[in-house]
C-alpha cells in the first residue's frame, strides 16, 4: 500500500493494483478448484511417469558408467560409500546404547547410600555387643586375679608341684621372611 | 468509489511524486536484497547441541529466566521430516522458541537433519522408536528431569503420537498436537493431496527406485501446487508492493528462506507416509503396525492439547478433529484457532493467539510432582 494514498482522492495506481488483485482471487479460485480434479491429478501422474521413464535410461547408463570409472581412480562407489555410512549409524546406535547403560549403571550408583558413611551404622549394635563381651571378661580375668593376689596361708604338702610355665604371648613381630 | 470526487492535477502530482518516491525505495531494498546485504537472520536463539545420532541433533536453548522461575518439565519441540525445524525459532522477535524460554520454559529442539542415500530405508518405526526415545532419554539425563512435555507439529505431531502410543510410561508427561495429520479417512475434505497420490496416478515405486529419497523440491512442488497462483504469483507480487518496507521485507525474506530450504523425506519413510496413511488410514483404523505390535492410541496416557489450524490448506480440520476420544487420556482439551498450517505458529498473529494458549496450558501442567 503506498502510504501516500488519500482516501478522499481518487488514485490510478491503487486502481491499478486493486484490479490486478481482484484478478488475482479470481485465478487463485479457480486454480484451486482446478488442481482438485481427478484431470489434473491423473496428468501429474503422467507427467511423472514421463519424467521418470525418459530419466531411468540416463540414470541408470550413469551410473554404469560410474560404477567402470571410479575403481580405475581408486575412488570408493557410491555403494560403498552408503555402505559405510550405514556401518557408521550402526556404530552411532551402540554407542548411543551403552552410553544409555552406563548413565542407567551410574544413577542406580548414585541413587544407593553410600557403603563407607552406612558401615558404622550397621556395625555399631556387633561392636558394641562384642566390647561387652571383652568387657565381661576382662572383668573376670581382673577377678581371678585379685583372688591370685591376695594373701593365702601356707601350705603344708608332702607333694611339690612344679608349676607350669606361662603361655607364651605370640609374637607381634611379622616373621622374618624367608631368604631363598 | 461512486462517492470518490476526481483527483485535481495537484493530487495526481502529489500520488506521482509519492511513487516516484517509492520506487526509489523499492530499487534501494531491491539492490540489497540482490547483492545479501538485506538478509534475514534466522533460528538465532542461543542453543547448543546435547545430543546426536546420525543426522539427527537435539539442541538446548539457553534458559532466559532465574532458575526460581522455570517451570519443572521441560519441552521438546517435534518438528516434521519436511523442511527444517528452525521455524519454531524463525527470527529474533518472532519466535516460539524465544517466547516459550521467556515465560520460564526449559526448551529442546529434535532436529532430525537431513537425511543422505543411506538413510533411504529409514521408516517412521525409526524415527519413532529409534531416534525419538533416545532422544528423550537424552533430554531426561540433561535436564535431570524425568518428564517431559511433547509439541509436535505436522507429522512432527504424528511421530510423536506413535511415540506416546507404544512408550506410554516414559516419563510423557504432556502433548501438544499442531496440524496433525491422523485421520486420513475424510478424503472429500482433504483436498487434493488424496486424489494425486491415489495408487493408479502415483507410482511410489517408481519414484523412489530412482530417487532412493523423495526429493524436497519435488515435496515443495506438491505442496505449493495446492494454491499454485498464491504460491507462484501472489507471494512475490506482495513482496513487489512491499518492497519499500524494510521490516516486510524482512519477514518476507525469513519465512521465504524457510520454505525454500527444504529437505529429501527418508524413502521407506516417505512409501509409508503415502501408502499405510494417506492411502490406507492405519492409524485410526487400528491397523498400524510398528515393529510387529499395533501402534494403539487408546494407549496414550499423557496430558493432550490438540490444536487445529482452520484454513489449513495442507491438514485441514478433518484430520485431526475428534482425534482426542480416541485416546486414554484423561486430560485432553481441543481448540481452534484461525490461521494456515504455517501462519497459526508462524504468522503475525501467533504471539497473540496460539503461543499464549500452549504456554498457559503447558504452565499449568509442568509443575508439581
Amino acid at each position: 500500500m503506498s502510504k501516500s494514498q488519500s482516501p478522499e482522492t481518487l488514485n490510478p495506481f491503487m486502481m491499478i493494483r486493486s484490479l490486478r488483485d481482484a484478478t488475482l482471487d479470481t485465478m487463485s479460485k479457480t486454480a484451486i478448484d482446478a488442481v482438485n480434479t481427478d484431470l489434473f491429478a491423473q496428468w501429474l501422474g503422467a507427467y511423472l511417469n514421463t519424467s521418470l521413464t525418459v530419466g531411468a535410461p540416463i540414470q541408470r547408463a550413469i551410473d554404469q558408467y560410474m560404477q567402470a570409472v571410479l575403481p580405475r581412480l581408486n575412488m570408493p562407489s557410491r555403494d560403498e560409500v552408503t555402505s559405510l555410512a550405514r556401518r557408521l549409524t550402526n556404530i552411532e546406535l551402540r554407542l548411543d546404547d551403552l552410553d544409555g547403560r552406563i548413565d542407567d549403571i551410574l544413577q542406580a550408583v548414585r541413587s544407593e547410600p553410600a557403603p563407607v558413611a552406612a558401615a558404622p551404622q550397621e556395625l555399631a549394635p556387633v561392636v558394641d555387643t562384642r566390647l561387652q563381651a571383652i568387657e565381661a571378661r576382662l572383668d573376670t580375668l581382673l577377678a581371678a586375679m585379685q583372688t591370685l593376689a591376695a594373701p593365702q596361708p601356707p601350705v603344708v604338702s608332702d607333694v611339690t608341684e612344679t608349676p607350669e610355665p606361662p603361655a607364651r604371648r605370640p609374637s607381634r613381630k611379622p616373621a622374618a621372611p624367608k631368604e631363598e | 468509489m461512486a462517492n470518490t470526487p476526481p483527483a485535481t492535477p495537484a493530487d495526481l502530482m502529489g500520488q506521482m511524486y509519492a511513487e516516484l518516491e517509492r520506487i526509489g525505495r523499492v530499487t534501494e531494498n531491491s539492490t540489497r536484497m540482490l547483492n545479501g546485504t538485506l538478509r534475514a537472520q534466522v533460528a538465532q536463539t542461543p542453543k547448543q547441541t546435547i545430543w546426536s545420532l546420525n543426522k539427527a541433533s537435539l539442541y538446548h536453548y539457553y534458559p532466559q529466566t532465574p532458575v526460581e522461575k522455570r517451570h519443572r518439565v521441560p519441552i521438546l519441540l517435534v518438528f516434521a521430516l519436511i523442511n527444517r525445524p528452525y521455524i519454531f525459532d524463525l527470527r529474533p522477535g518472532h519466535s516460539f522458541v524465544e517466547y516459550m524460554l521467556h515465560q520460564g520454559h526449559e526448551v529442546y529442539l529434535l532436529d532430525w537433519g537431513s537425511p543422505g542415500p543411506e538413510d533411504a530405508d529409514m521408516t517412521f518405526e525409526d524415527y519413532a522408536l529409534d531416534y525419538l526415545p533416545r532422544a528423550i532419554r537424552a533430554l531426561q539425563r540433561h535436564s535431570g528431569s524425568h518428564d517431559v512435555s511433547l509439541v509436535g507439529w505436522c507429522i512432527g505431531a504424528l511421530l510423536s503420537t506413535i511415540y506416546a502410543s507404544m512408550q506410554p510410561d516414559n516419563g510423557l508427561r504432556n502433548m501438544v498436537l499442531l496440524t496433525a495429520p491422523l485421520d486420513f479417512s475424510h478424503k472429500q475434505e482433504m483436498g487434493p493431496f488424496p486424489r494425486w497420490l491415489q495408487a493408479e496416478y502415483f507410482n511410489i515405486d517408481a519414484l523412489l527406485e530412482q530417487t532412493g529419497n523423495m526429493p524436497g523440491e519435488l515435496i515443495d512442488v506438491g505442496s505449493k501446487l495446492l494454491k499454485p497462483v498464491e504460491n507462484y504469483l501472489g507471494n512475490n507480487l506482495r513482496l513487489l508492493d512491499n518492497l519499500d518496507d524494510p521490516k516486510i521485507i524482512e519477514a518476507w525474506q525469513a519465512m521465504n528462506t524457510w520454505v525454500t530450504d527444504g529437505v529429501p523425506f527418508a524413502g521407506a519413510a516417505y512409501r509409508q507416509l503415502i501408502v499405510e496413511f494417506y492411502r490406507e488410514n492405519r492409524l485410526m483404523a487400528g491397523k498400524l503396525k510398528m515393529r510387529g505390535e499395533t501402534v494403539d492410541v487408546g494407549k496414550i496416557k499423557a496430558n493432550l492439547l490438540n490444536i487445529i489450524a482452520e484454513h489449513d490448506h495442507i491438514v485441514p480440520p478433518c484430520q485431526s478433529r475428534g482425534f482426542l476420544e480416541q485416546t486414554g487420556s484423561a486430560d485432553k482439551r481441543e481448540i481452534r484457532l484461525k490461521g494456515g498450517h504455517i501462519g497459526i505458529m508462524a504468522g503475525s498473529g501467533a504471539r497473540k493467539q496460539c503461543w499464549p494458549q500452549i504456554d498457559s496450558w503447558l504452565a499449568e501442567r509442568s509443575n508439581g510432582q
